[in-house]
């Protein structure tokens, strides 16, 4: 198994979000999280993404409680996306990728062949600020998967894409899962449900 | 380690490249450079002599009153002809007759334009001296050329190291010690900011959470502060490069212009100190020598080693401490005004500088007040294990504190 959520809780004060929950997501396995607003999703993908510690329970990435050097593997979408407004596209894509650990040619050829992908290969120059919202939901796609993540970590994607963009979306999900990659994602969006092959409910 | 250095080369970059980054280097020096050169150019333009007519009642100063480049003194009959005969400029200065044999006011009466401090400084140092000349003749019977050769014997006090019998200069000593603790306390001060600003602007635009999940939070620290750090030191050399090619620069489109200057500076000096016992110890020119034998006895490539060191070790300090204040309050005014508490300790170690006790053990070795304490001791020849002692405690802190920090920093960026 890819990613191993095993009893996991945690409470904010008296509020207890997560209670002792388990679930596993393998390999090419796409999973959805469901739950109304406060239901504990974006916590338990913080946990699972190492921003925050459960109260109780573990997270095992391929068989190991998950460390700081397996977040090489993993790659985190937020829910509230963050980018630097005044730097440009393929530059803050091209940083990203190298804090996963690529080096600066290869950060910059698998960004370069993202842009490509999702045609915005004419944007590489523009700063972020500047993009428009869709353009800028295709960047924060590519500073997510370009690094060539084992594991995707995805906490409301298809929020606030048109219906293109997110059939788009779709089709990219399907594809990396199809390559191996194990995919996690919280979702409100009936039709990226069709494209899980489970779901969990919180 | 390699992403700290990948963090630390794209906040420098991002810095660089703002236009503000460039505008500031290319203006301090043009500002400085004004400043040096605004003075000179000014009293060139106020060189034309202020002339000031003399109604001298008492006739013990009319005739006395010796003209030079500054000040023309014209003798008047009355202060009705005086009235009707000056020009918008002049100054009209008056001696009332008294009773007794020694005046004690006169009266420097102006139309408009005020009396400039040099011409008031020449006109009163020129009576006094004229007064006390009369008072040895008339009422002591004294020659005021010999009693001025006996009075101008001075002694010249010499400070120095009883090891070494050499001259010690601590005036020198202490003037550069507090332009580089003040350095110091700003440029701290300002950088420490701009470490507090990024981490501002990374919570404000949410790419913290996304870095966190890539980076330590303490490597994400230690970049931000080496960022900060490196833009500093490029922009300090810049500083320093620009400002004295730009000084030069001035120096050299009109050379006549300061060396007119300078010529007029020590005449100054030397006509406002005419009532004083001159000797070849308190002229400027020896003034001057003291300050150039002093900066050389200087270690300056010690000096500037030591800023650097200092510097840096006290931004990782402040720089994680204001880090970790801006990710724990969320507006950035009560940041500031924070950051204006934490930096305390830097403006009270260049108090106790300026006050000269700044070189007492604890501000030394405390490390909130080392950076600026160290740089206020410096040029006096700190004693090696207090300098060494001084920097492993605030490599300590500054580890201590980006520790601190990096805590906060994961536990409050994310709300």
């Amino acid at each position: 198994m890819t990613l191993q959520v095993d009893h996991i809780s945690k409470s904010f004060g008296s509020h207890h979000v997560l209670d002792g929950l388990s679930f596993s997501v393998g390999a090419g396995e796409i999973v959805g999280l469901l739950g109304g607003n406060g239901a504990g999703k974006t916590t338990l993908l913080r946990i699972v993404t190492r921003l925050m510690e459960p109260d109780a329970g573990r997270v095992l990435f391929e068989g190991h409680p998950v460390e700081q050097a397996d977040m090489r593997w993993i790659g985190y979408l937020p829910e509230e996306r963050g980018l630097y407004r005044r730097a440009e596209a393929g530059e803050q894509a091209v940083y990203m990728a190298r804090l996963k650990g690529l080096t600066a040619k290869d950060a910059e050829a698998a960004v370069r062949s993202w842009f490509d992908r999702l045609g915005i290969a004419e944007w590489w120059h523009r700063p972020v600020g500047r993009l428009s919202k869709g353009m800028q939901q295709k960047l924060q796609l590519i500073v997510t998967v370009a690094h060539n993540p084992r594991l995707l970590v995805l906490d409301e994607p298809f929020s606030g894409f048109d219906e293109a963009n997110a059939a788009m979306l779709r089709a990219e999900l399907q594809r990396l899962s199809a390559d191996g990659a194990a995919i996690l994602l919280s979702t409100h969006n009936r039709q990226a449900v069709e494209i899980c092959h489970k779901t969990v409910s919180l | 380690m390699r992403n700290t250095i990948i963090i630390i080369l794209r906040e420098m970059r991002q810095r660089v490249r703002r236009p503000g980054f460039w505008v500031l280097s290319l203006l301090v020096p043009a500002v400085l450079a004004a400043l040096y050169a605004l003075p000179v150019v000014v009293s060139q333009r106020a060189a034309e002599p202020q002339r000031v007519l003399v109604v001298d009642e008492t006739g013990l100063f009319s005739g006395s009153l010796v003209s030079n480049d500054a000040v023309g003194f014209q003798a008047m009959p009355s202060l009705e002809y005086a009235e009707s005969h000056r020009d918008e400029r002049d100054l009209v200065l008056f001696i009332p007759m008294r009773q007794t044999t020694i005046p004690r006011d006169a009266f420097l009466y102006y139309h408009g334009n005020v009396p400039s401090p040099a011409v008031q400084n020449i006109i009163d140092s020129r009576l006094q001296a004229l007064l006390h000349d009369a008072i040895l003749e008339d009422v002591y019977g004294l020659d005021p050329q010999t009693f001025q050769s006996v009075t101008g014997a001075g002694i010249r006090l010499h400070t120095q190291e009883a090891a070494t019998g050499h001259d010690s200069f601590l005036g020198v000593r202490r003037t550069v010690g507090l332009v580089l603790a003040v350095l110091m306390a700003l440029a701290l001060t300002i950088f420490g900011v701009g470490v507090m600003r990024s981490v501002q602007a990374e919570r404000q635009n949410r790419v913290a959470e996304l870095l966190l999940t890539s980076v330590r939070p303490v490597q994400l620290m230690w970049g931000k502060v080496g960022g900060v750090a490196l833009t500093a030191m490029i922009q300090l050399a810049l500083w320093v490069c620009l400002t004295a090619a730009a000084i030069a620069g001035v120096q050299a489109a009109a050379p006549d212009l300061f060396a007119q200057a300078r010529a007029q500076q020590q005449a100054h000096a030397l006509a406002t100190k005419g009532a004083e016992a001159m000797t070849q110890y308190s002229t400027p020119v020896a003034i001057v020598d003291d300050t150039v034998q002093g900066l050389a006895a200087i270690d300056m490539p010690l000096t500037v080693s030591m800023f650097v060191l200092f510097f840096l070790l006290g931004l990782a300090l402040y720089g994680s401490l204001l880090a970790a204040l801006s990710a724990r309050l969320d507006a950035e005014a009560d940041a500031l005004q924070w950051s204006l508490l934490v930096g305390s300790p830097l403006w009270l170690a260049g108090l106790l500088a300026a006050a000269g006790v700044g070189g007492s053990a604890w501000t030394i070795l405390c490390p909130l007040t080392a950076p600026v304490a160290v740089m206020s001791q410096l040029p006096f020849g700190l004693p090696v294990w207090q300098a060494a002692a001084s920097g492993v405690l605030l490599a300590a802190a500054a580890a201590l504190s980006a520790l601190l920090a990096a805590s906060v920093y994961r536990r409050y960026i994310l709300r």
